[in-house]
């Protein structure tokens, strides 16, 4: 594993701020050491993903993390928006959420989702499943960018 | 040897005796013969007669013509001086001349004969016609008979006379008598003959009769198919019919072209009224004095008339003592003579036809039975229309209403979804807005918990701890609220569920805390699969299977029995197990959202899982109940209907 690509950040699209504050809480006590950068409505993360387009970017993410109930524009558009550029179109998107609705889990895969998370109240588990994405996202998959 | 015997003056005394007889018998022959020749003449001629009256008969047509024609020949061929046939009168009880032939006709001028009367009727004609029997006076001058007539009947040489009866149809209806010149001239042969003679005039009448009856018959039954054909394009016409109007319309034109006449119209009671309302009218040229105008029939003294079902027929109006606004409005109209037919259907008058004539008299009795019978087959048409409207309109009701209630329907089907929706809204809020702060509130107590515990006395501890698990509680809440709303706005889908892979999945899930508890499992089930909502019934299932294992916990071991049967319309599923069961008043509260009948520190749970189970089951057209007594366990079952009707 490179130094660049742990250098690379990983974004979390989340609106919530406790929910932010938490998230950050669990990546530290998971030893997370990438960036995190935020964006905290759909609006926001569109204009991100329009602004670090290219595959050499630094600030393309290593990995996204993505709410699916977000001000001004939703969730799965934001996903929608993605997965039509052609290098986001490649970058491993885990939809990370409250909602059990079939048809979230459903239209979330259709769009092209890595994988699908269903947050947990508890932040003992929460926890948890933080240290399960870091396994396997962050040390376990080999990312699409940069290739070498 | 005895004629040897005999002298020969013997012998000739007895020739002569002997040609003295021949001689007398030769006298004899000649006479006999001469008497004979006059009467055989005499009885040729009356045969003749005979026969030329049975000519008569054969070509004759008709009475007057029969009984002139018989008189005719009988004095022709008869050489009677005269010869007449006299008819009774039942009014004046006499028998009067209707024909007659010969020279002395005078002699019946004025002739009345008395028949009834045995003193004043006892001439022969007065006889025969009064006893039915041919009676004869062979000498008139000296019969007491004929008294009354004696100076006429001598005046005109006539000297003798006989009768014969003249029946029609077994009746005796008059007399053929007939006179002679000389007196003593009816012996019992021409007496023989003047019967058989009544007997083939009373035959030619029946004839007659019979023939006249038949033509009769047969010109009535051309009246009757020409009427029938007519009456059946009425009918024809009346079926053809769109509409109550234009069939009144059809039926008066043609009932025009039937009956003669220079108005016909059709006149309709309201149900009850005295009053009629003209509905439709056919004329003859000219303006109509009565149109569109209320009809008061109950000023006019016909309405009992007609609601018995009787006809009215006026052949001249003036001739009637009536003022009432209809004739008079008829009389402006010039019409003279009228019909007016009750049009009725079972029992209730529904109208009247009327046709009206400016000639006086103008309509015979046929007339009246053809307007009788259109005003029937109006009355029965009309009825049909009025029921007709009567069931479209029913039907038009029907349409409206059905229209309505599916309007109402899906109102109400939008509502609902608009409900399901807003559930659905109202469930992702929860999970995700209620969700949020509660994660928030237990990610900040377990970080003081774990990352600065040092810094708290116990009771800090211990506040820190009951947050966490209220925390963890109220999660497991809102779960239970989202699973229930959830199940509630889901349509089952059915299909085939493998039972025993059901309850396997949960044994694995479960596996730690069965081993934990040595809890004891048993499955009888007499069918692997049926068929129903899968994740319906897996949540059923889940849930009571969970019921089962936190009851029974403290039981040694803990006993549960699944059993599955298959009855003739459901499936019956059911978990027993020996936990510590309940009363059964409190039944249907342990089946109530969030009703929970143990306190929580006691058995775990937010108590949701038996309404959500009961839920699932219902949703898909089962049901699911318990039995159970405090202390000895609880049996719950499932009832899930084999037809997979939905709920």
């Amino acid at each position: 594993m490179s130094l660049q690509t742990s250098a690379r950040p990983i974004l979390l699209i989340e609106d919530n701020e406790m929910d932010i504050d938490l998230t950050l809480q669990a990546f530290t006590e998971s030893a997370i050491a990438n960036p995190i950068e935020v964006c905290r409505d759909g609006e926001e993360a569109l204009s991100y993903i329009d602004q670090h387009a290219s595959a050499d970017e630094t600030r393309l993410p290593v990995l996204v993390l993505l709410d699916l109930r977000l001000p001004k524009v939703d969730g799965l558009e934001v996903l929608r928006h993605a997965r039509q550029q052609p290098v986001w179109q490649q970058l491993p998107i885990v939809v990370l959420t409250t909602s059990r609705e079939d048809q979230d889990i459903d239209a979330a895969y259709r769009l092209g989702a890595n994988s699908y998370i269903i947050k947990p109240v508890d932040f003992e588990t929460f926890s948890g499943v933080v240290k399960s994405i870091k396994m396997y996202w962050l040390l376990t998959n080999q990312p699409p960018f940069p290739r070498n | 040897m005895i004629d040897s015997l005999k002298t020969k003056s013997q012998l000739l005394t007895e020739l002569s005796a002997l040609r003295h007889r021949i001689g007398e018998l030769e006298q004899q022959r000649v006479h006999d013969q001469t008497t004979n020749v006059a009467h055989i003449l005499n009885l040729n001629r009356l045969y003749a007669t005979l026969s030329q009256i049975n000519q008569t008969i054969v070509r004759v047509r008709d009475r007057e013509t029969l009984f002139t024609e018989i008189c005719r020949v009988t004095i022709e061929y008869g050489q009677f001086r005269l010869a007449w046939i006299g008819l009774i009168d039942e009014a004046d009880q006499c028998l009067k001349p209707a024909a007659a032939a010969g020279d002395t006709q005078a002699y019946l001028a004025g002739l009345e004969i008395p028949y009834r009367d045995e003193a004043l009727g006892r001439s022969p004609a007065g006889t025969a016609a009064r006893e039915g029997q041919v009676a004869v006076s062979q000498d008139i001058a000296t019969d007491p008979g004929m008294q009354p007539w004696h100076e006429r009947a001598l005046t005109h040489g006539l000297h003798a006379a006989a009768a014969v009866p003249i029946r029609q149809a077994g009746r005796v209806i008059g007399a053929l008598a007939l006179y002679g010149a000389e007196p003593h001239i009816f012996e019992p042969d021409v007496i023989r003959l003047l019967e058989e003679t009544g007997v083939d005039v009373s035959y030619a009448l029946d004839a007659l009769d019979q023939a006249q009856q038949r033509a009769e018959a047969e010109a009535s039954l051309q009246r009757a198919a020409a009427r029938l054909a007519d009456l059946h394009e009425l009918d024809r016409a009346i079926l053809a019919a769109d509409s109550l109007p234009e069939l009144a319309q059809a039926a008066l034109s043609r009932l025009r072209q039937l009956v003669p006449c220079q108005r016909a119209s059709l006149i309709l009671f309201a149900e009850t009224a005295v009053q009629g309302r003209l509905f439709a009218t056919d004329f003859t040229g000219g303006s109509p004095g009565v149109r569109d105008a209320l009809i008061d029939f109950g000023s006019y003294g016909v309405l009992e008339e007609l609601q018995q079902g009787r006809a009215q027929q006026v052949d001249d109006i003036l001739a009637l003592d009536q003022s009432a606004d209809v004739i008079a409005a008829l009389g402006l109209e010039g019409i003279r003579a009228f019909i007016n037919a009750p049009l009725r259907a079972a029992g209730v008058l529904l109208g009247a036809l009327n046709v009206g004539a400016t000639q006086p008299g103008a309509f015979s009795g046929d007339h009246l039975a053809i307007v009788c019978e259109v005003a029937d087959q109006l009355a029965l048409a009309l009825q049909q229309a009025q029921l007709h409207e009567q069931i479209a309109q029913h039907a038009a009701d029907l349409e409206q209403r059905v229209a309505a209630r599916t309007e109402e329907l899906n109102r109400a089907n939008a509502q609902l979804r608009a409900r399901n929706e807003e559930l659905k809204a109202f469930a992702y809020t929860v999970s995700h807005d209620l969700k949020a702060p509660l994660r928030g509130i237990s990610g900040y107590a377990q970080e003081l918990d774990r990352r600065h515990r040092a810094g708290l006395n116990d009771r800090a501890q211990f506040c820190l701890t009951q947050i966490i698990t209220a925390t963890r509680n109220l999660d497991q809440l809102i779960e239970d609220l989202l699973h229930y709303s959830r199940l509630e706005a889901e349509t089952p889908t059915l299909t085939d569920i493998n039972v025993r892979e059901l309850i396997e999945r949960w044994r694995l899930e479960r596996q730690r805390q069965l081993d934990e508890l040595h809890a004891r499992l048993t499955l009888v089930l007499a069918v692997d699969r049926v068929r129903g909502w899968e994740r319906g019934l897996m949540q059923a299932l889940t849930n009571m299977l969970d019921n089962a294992l936190t009851y029974s916990r403290n039981a040694q071991p803990p006993q549960i029995d699944i059993r599955l049967e298959e009855e003739p319309a459901v499936y019956r599923l059911s978990v027993r197990d020996n936990g510590i069961g309940f009363d059964m008043k409190y039944h249907d509260r342990i089946f109530g959202l969030f009703n929970r009948l143990v306190r929580a520190t006691e058995f775990e749970g937010t108590g949701a899982g038996l309404a959500i189970a009961r839920k699932a089951i219902e949703k898909q057209g089962g049901r699911l109940w318990a039995e159970s007594q405090p202390g000895a366990g609880a049996t719950f079952t499932i009832e899930i209907p084999k037809s997979g009707d939905q709920a």
